[in-house]
């Protein structure tokens, strides 16, 4: 008798071998932001941890600094994101005691991706959005896709809630779809603004988006960190 | 199979003079039926009727003939007391089966039409008899009160006040006599009761007379000391 | 892959101050292959009343006949005109008849009441559950796009040209992120005593 048919039949039940499938993985939610201007680059990341309907943690930053001039956000399968940020940074920290000079952000960038690919049949199921100035001291964002795809753009939304922001930015920052507008230099009051008004919005419809925004602001002044509450809902 | 091979006529046919008698003799059950009159005011309705009972021993007001059909809608009738209890019970089904597909409440126009239809059924199928029945329906909505007449061939009449059942030529000379458009629904209460006096025999009581009002509140049946404060003003 | 997303679609409808829109893109498509860029998934219903039935494109065509035979069967019985309410209980009840063989629609609702003329809109999912929000509504493949953008462009009381302007905003931006909708759009503006339906050029890739 299967499993199936002895919960009809409680009182003829037997045991049977039960199989029993480990899931690797997990999806504790959140998601990233990241816009770039020419001398500046901003990130935020909500602070909200959960597991389905539960919710670990309502304050867990999930922006990490990785050098002066660059900060990546994790969000997916946070142990993943963990073990993929701590073997980044010790593969940071070699790159400076061989090289003698702090990894550049293309570096760490182009450096992530092949992280990412190498581990391609059993991936680190994160999705990062990696934020720096570059050595010119633009600003640049990267994005990837869990196997190490790579895509440079000067705005991206990640995470839960990628789908719901990212034509948002489309169409605030990218000018998508708009008539008689001439494209002018993107203001980090503006960006911060704006980061702060997608997130809003993300968390209205996005159940793992929520409870509080960090916000890294990188210039040539170096990381400046700022917080920003949502609705904790 | 056996049951399509069985014929079924209907009982209502056509006489050599293109009458149909049976609905005849059912609008005569209606005429030998207790009274009842309905009448409509500028802000709201009224319908009453006699329930007069053959002895003392009878529970007065265990059965009643004033029946609320939804909240904004009432019934009563004249004739025979089983074939409304059918009838009422298919309007109440029927009311709220409106209500399930449109999530509004039924209007009075299309609750008399859906009875109507009922009725008229009856009047052609096999194996039955035309109900011995007429109804007065009234009801609220659209912001404005509402009075129909149902009969047993399934024909309805939307009336400003009538009276149906025992002497209702009396009843509806009566009512000629005393409506006005601009009437107010305790007046109609009042006409409504005095046109069922016109005709009544013996001395009439709360206990044995039924009343019911319909206004933008809904449809209520009026508790016999209620209705007694309105005989209390009759002469 | 859900039946739902096999032809894609992507709809929007707002309230704005004594207005109603209500927006679609045009692409049928049998997965990733698009098949024609005018399928039209906007009805109208009555002169203020217009119903979209994003979702699997076969069903869209047999519930917008079967919402005709109902509406028209209400409107002939009842002599009066459907209101917006009375059509989404409609459209629900139809659709939970099928409670257990459902056709793959997500309606969405949008008019003004024939009387009051109050702006209404609804959605509702494949078996009928009804959504009547005081703001927006989506719908289609391209829905967490949309809900993005209305959530951040959407505000109260909009005049019927900035309407015009927010729902077309919100759509195109939504369905360029979305591969299975898009390649050219249709708005209606329903107000009082003008309809306004205007084709949007977009870009077709």
């Amino acid at each position: 008798m299967t499993a199936e048919v002895n919960s009809y039949y409680p009182d003829y039940a037997t045991e049977t071998p039960k199989q029993f499938q480990f899931s690797p993985y997990a999806d504790n939610g959140g998601s990233v932001v990241a816009i770039a201007g020419d001398d500046f680059v901003i990130i935020g990341a909500d602070s909200r941890l959960s597991t389905g309907f539960a919710i670990y943690t309502r304050d867990q930053n999930k922006l990490f600094s990785l050098s002066k001039s660059t900060v990546l956000g994790c969000s997916g399968c946070w142990c993943d994101a963990l073990t993929l940020t701590r073997i980044l940074s010790a593969r940071m920290q070699m790159y400076e005691q061989e090289h003698n000079k702090v990894m550049a952000t293309p570096a760490v960038a182009q450096m992530l991706s092949t992280m990412l690919y190498y581990k391609r049949f059993f991936p680190y199921y994160v999705s990062n959005i990696l934020a720096g100035l570059d050595t010119d001291g633009k600003g640049c964002v990267y994005s990837y896709d869990p196997i190490g795809h790579c895509e440079k753009a000067t705005y991206k939304a990640g995470g839960s809630a990628g789908a719901l922001l990212q034509p948002l930015l489309d169409n605030q920052i990218g000018l998508k779809n708009m008539q008689n507008v001439t494209p002018a230099p993107l203001t980090l009051e503006k960006a911060l603004a704006l980061l702060k008004d997608v997130f809003i919005s993300a968390a209205e419809r996005d159940i793992y988006t929520g409870d509080k925004v960090n916000i890294n602001i990188i210039t040539k002044d170096g990381i400046k960190e700022d917080t920003f509450e949502l609705r904790k809902d | 199979m056996a049951s399509s091979e069985r014929y079924s006529f209907s009982l209502t046919t056509f006489s050599p003079s293109g009458k149909l008698v049976q609905i005849e003799y059912a609008l005569a059950a209606v005429a030998a039926g207790a009274p009842s009159v309905g009448i409509k005011a500028s802000n709201g309705v009224v319908i009453a009727t006699e329930n007069k009972h053959k002895s003392i021993l009878y529970e007065e007001h265990s059965v009643s003939k004033v029946e609320m059909v939804t909240n904004h809608i009432g019934m009563v009738y004249s004739g025979m007391g089983p074939d409304y209890r059918l009838l009422i019970k298919q309007a109440r089904k029927m009311a709220q089966q409106y209500y399930l597909v449109y999530h509004e409440p039924i209007p009075t126009a299309q609750l008399v039409q859906r009875v109507a239809a009922v009725m008229q059924e009856y009047t052609q199928s096999g194996g039955v008899r035309p109900f011995g029945v007429s109804l007065l329906i009234c009801g609220w909505d659209n912001n404005r009160p509402y009075l129909f007449q149902c009969d047993p061939s399934g024909a309805y009449f939307a009336w400003k006040a009538t009276a149906m059942g025992k002497n209702f030529v009396n009843g509806k000379t009566f009512l000629e006599k005393r409506y006005g458009e601009e009437l107010e629904l305790d007046d109609a209460v009042h006409t409504a009761i005095l046109t069922l006096k016109e005709s009544f025999e013996g001395q009439m009581t709360a206990d044995n007379i039924e009343v019911g009002i319909c206004d933008a509140n809904g449809f209520r049946r009026l508790d016999p000391s209620h209705v007694k404060d309105y005989l209390a003003n009759i002469p | 892959m859900s039946i739902l997303s096999y032809n894609g679609s992507a709809m929007v409808a707002m309230k704005g101050d004594n207005c109603v829109s209500i927006a679609t893109d045009k692409r049928f498509g049998i997965q990733g292959q698009t098949i024609s860029i005018e399928f039209p998934k906007v009805f109208q219903m009555g002169p203020h009343l217009y119903v979209g039935l994003p979702g699997l494109a076969t069903d869209t065509q047999t519930v917008v006949e079967k919402l005709n035979f109902r509406k028209n069967l209400y409107e002939l019985k009842e002599n009066r005109r459907i209101s917006p309410k009375v059509f989404a209980s409609m459209v629900s009840n139809l659709l939970y008849e099928k409670r257990f063989g459902p056709f793959f629609v997500e309606p969405v609702i949008a008019g003004l009441d024939p009387i009051t003329a109050e702006p209404y809109v609804c959605n509702m999912d494949l078996i009928g559950c009804i959504n009547e929000p005081e703001d927006f509504v989506v719908g289609g493949t391209a829905s967490a796009q949309l809900f993005g953008m209305c959530e951040a462009l959407w505000e109260p009381k909009l005049k019927p040209d900035d309407l015009f302007e927010t729902t077309s905003q919100a759509l195109i931006n939504a369905f360029d992120r979305d591969a299975m909708s898009g390649w050219g759009a249709t708005v209606y503006i329903i107000e009082k005593d003008k309809i306004t339906v205007k084709d949007l050029k977009t870009r077709m890739d």
